[in-house]
């Protein structure tokens, strides 16, 4: 079988770092179609594709939940070593992937020269040393999200993979998704917002985010996400997710921040905020106000832009709706919604581009928007095109959705923001806290 | 051997929720069973986890743990939702081989193979059939013969190709897809009962739509899980009891949805042998086992072979206990077939 494998550049600098991080943006609203070409495109030939052998490190909730069985849907993908601290968990997946070895140290899987790809979904303190230690052994990365508990931590993933001429994706799913890929195309290249002037977004929930504890392990390191030595908080494991998609959205990224949060309601241990409300600004006067609530669930998740022609809502929940402003140009499309018809509480016009008519996105051939879609993604999550993503890179040099540099951008988005929560005071944060 | 009508229940076994829309050959919700119950709408029924033992916090956050598991397994398993992975099979399984997560293609196999062990009578291909039947849309019509005959022609599980050692399946025909309704269940209160067990939960009772029942452990005080096996025309009569211990049960029944057109009663578990609406001698069908995808899968392909079918086939049956009711002398009756011990089946 021939085997090819194009990597990135390897005099690529980390200007051009950068810039193909930007201009990959940029293209990538462009380029749905080739999104879905992407995916199994020709599923007659998934048998021959180049196999890739893969580690699996953080085999809980999200890593075997989730990621672990979106990367074995992908064709190619050989499971040759897992590494979970919690033997349960370890064991588990080893029955999914007998021909893969356990291990309970993740350096020791480094050592396996046999090892091209390693996926990372531990608590967010292990990130950086397993993805650091992975890119200087020369594998391709995949690490959840948030990028890494500390800027610090997050800037030499990013230094590394350019170091060693890896592959480095960040767990932002949406960047690989099909309805906000439409929603970038619709806010950039259609400007049916104008121009946008505020961002809301939220993720509401009404439970303790508190994981009930099994016999043989301990309360802190089941439920890592509600104490601070392991934990960015309610900003990091939810609100990165959209601040990532603000900044993609904005092709910017916040320059201060101001916020408050508290334990005020979980009384139970937990050491980080069971509430969140911050404010970040943006170039121009842009900006995102961001809640994130334990307590109630109303609005779910969601971001929404307002711009001076339109307000564009986004969700991976609900799908998308648009509100035209009473004044702002009628577009052709609009006047034959996919989705049906719907008026604001003050009667603006609007536009739903609900989730029935955002899934049919889809399907090849479905216009929502002024949007064809030719390819076939049908049967793909997020996550899966996520993971499609990535080993399509590695096997063929094309950039990845989500790069280090667009992971790294929300995490100092969102430490800086907990910095101004803890401080109760604005937060500058300068192009010197973005650079890498 | 036959079973005559059982008497009311003894004290302190469970008894059955009240009767619903679609009666219910088997059933739990006891008047002295007090422990917490959460529930969920999930693949297209309620799924009820009764739990006992554990300290409040722990019992609920389990169960949510469980039936989040049970939600997840719907959004991969749903042929009605877009970006599932049986949507995915259904749109690419005919043009190439389609790479599946190992859990999903062992189940495609496990389902396979009970296609083999049954003739056919369980066939998870069957859905270019339901659809033209019009259970899909919930309005069921018959259709002409030529079109049961060409939607036959996609039809069965032998047109489905394996690679075990790629993880992949493909379909050796245009338009066949496949539906894990007669199996995904059973496959998620396995998937749940696992959850519990790994927060510790040492006693709980999970059930889908009263038709697939998982049993963990006992009850708190050691004794056997029991349910009533009822009469499927008349729930209020329980015809015998049967225990349980970290087993599942399943039941299909005549009872189940259906339509009526020109005076002829068609129910909605398709025989995929003829293409027509089984029309099966057994009113219901239990089937006891270790997994409940097994005896998810069981009941149905039994119930479809009718009376006679299902005494040959279970005559070799081992670690699976079954339980038929039917009409005899005019009178409902149950009959046990299968791998018993006279003190699972306290009648």
């Amino acid at each position: 079988m021939k085997r090819t494998i194009a990597f990135q550049s390897s005099d690529m600098s980390r200007r051009d770092f950068i810039q193909g991080a930007a201009a990959i943006a940029s293209a990538f609203g462009l380029s749905l179609s080739e999104i879905a070409q992407a995916q199994d495109a020709n599923p007659a030939a998934s048998r021959d594709v180049r196999p890739v052998n893969v580690a699996f490190i953080g085999v809980g909730a999200q890593g075997f939940g989730v990621d672990f069985k979106r990367a074995m849907n992908v064709p190619g993908v050989r499971m040759v070593a897992i590494c979970d601290v919690y033997e349960p968990n370890l064991n588990r997946a080893l029955k999914d992937a007998p021909n893969a070895t356990g291990y309970k140290d993740y350096r020791q899987v480094m050592d396996r020269k046999d090892v091209e790809a390693v996926l990372i979904a531990t608590p967010i303190i292990w990130h950086a040393p397993i993805a650091i230690a992975a890119l200087e052994s020369g594998k391709h990365v995949f690490s959840e999200k948030m990028m890494a508990y500390t800027i610090e931590d997050a800037r030499r993933m990013a230094q590394a993979a350019i170091k060693n001429n890896r592959i480095l994706q960040i767990g932002h799913q949406r960047k690989s998704s099909i309805l906000y890929n439409h929603g970038w195309d619709l806010i950039r290249n259609k400007k049916i917002c104008g121009v946008v002037t505020h961002i809301r977004a939220q993720w509401n929930r009404n439970s303790s985010w508190r994981r009930p504890v099994p016999p043989d392990t301990t309360d802190k390191f089941w439920n890592w996400r509600l104490y601070k030595e392991t934990s960015q908080g309610l900003l990091a494991e939810l609100g990165s997710h959209q601040i990532q998609v603000v900044n993609w959205y904005l092709e910017s990224r916040p320059t201060s921040v101001v916020g408050l949060g508290g334990i005020d309601y979980w009384k139970d241990g937990r050491t980080v905020n069971d509430n969140v409300e911050v404010l970040y600004e943006y170039p121009n006067g842009i900006k995102l106000n961001y809640t994130s609530l334990t307590t109630n669930q109303f609005d779910g998740y969601a971001e929404q832009f307002m711009g001076k022609d339109g307000t564009l809502i986004v969700s991976e929940g609900t799908g998308g709706q648009f509100y035209r402003e009473p004044n702002a140009p009628l577009l052709d499309w609009m006047k034959h919604p996919v989705g049906g018809k719907l008026t604001g509480e003050h009667k603006e016009p609007g536009l739903l581009l609900d989730p029935s008519a955002t899934k049919k996105l889809n399907k090849s051939g479905v216009k929502v928007g002024e949007m064809i879609i030719n390819g076939d993604v049908r049967g793909k999550d997020d996550y899966q095109l996520e993971m499609d993503n990535f080993f399509n890179s590695i096997r063929t040099g094309a950039p990845v959705a989500c790069t280090a540099m667009d992971g790294f951008e929300a995490a100092v988005a969102v430490i800086k923001a907990n910095e101004a929560i803890a401080k109760k005071s604005r937060v500058v944060i300068r192009d010197s806290d973005y650079s890498i | 051997m036959s079973l005559g009508e059982e008497e009311r229940p003894q004290a302190g076994l469970l008894e059955s929720p009240p009767p619903s829309e679609e009666p219910l050959a088997s059933a739990i919700s006891p008047s002295d069973f007090h422990h917490p119950k959460v529930s969920r709408a999930a693949m297209g029924c309620n799924f009820d986890i009764y739990l006992a033992g554990l300290d409040y916090d722990n019992i609920t956050g389990a169960a949510e743990q469980a039936l989040d598991e049970i939600s997840r397994i719907e959004n991969r398993f749903s042929r009605f939702i877009e970006d599932s992975d049986v949507t995915r099979i259904n749109a690419y399984a005919s043009k190439g081989w389609v790479r599946l997560e190992p859990r999903l293609y062992h189940l495609i196999r496990y389902a396979a193979d009970i296609s083999g062990k049954t003739n056919g009578a369980f066939d998870i291909t069957c859905a270019p059939l339901v659809g033209l039947w019009g259970f899909y849309a919930n309005s069921g019509m018959v259709p002409d013969e030529q079109a049961i005959r060409n939607a036959m022609e996609s039809v069965g599980f032998a047109h489905i190709l394996f690679d075990d050692e790629e993880s992949m399946i493909s379909f050796d025909r245009e338009g066949m897809e496949i539906d894990l309704g007669a199996i995904g269940k059973g496959y998620a209160i396995d998937e749940a009962a696992d959850t519990l067990r790994r927060y510790g939960v040492e006693h709980a009772v999970i059930s889908g739509g009263d038709s697939t029942i998982y049993a963990i452990g006992s009850t708190e005080t050691g004794e056997p899980w029991r349910f009533h096996i009822s009469d499927p025309y008349h729930p209020e009569t329980k015809l015998c009891t049967v225990e349980l211990r970290n087993e599942a049960l399943s039941t299909s029944a005549i009872t189940e949805q259906f339509f009526i057109h020109e005076g002829k009663r068609y129910g909605h578990i398709l025989d995929p042998r003829t293409g027509y609406p089984s029309e099966t001698d057994i009113l219901s069908s239990t089937v006891i086992c270790a997994s409940g995808m097994a005896s998810d899968a069981y009941s149905t392909a039994i119930f479809l072979m009718g009376v006679e079918g299902a005494r040959k086939f279970c005559s070799t049956l081992k670690d699976m206990r079954v339980v038929l009711t039917f009409i005899e002398n005019d009178k409902t009756v149950c009959e046990r077939l299968g791998d018993w011990n006279d003190a699972d089946f306290p009648v």
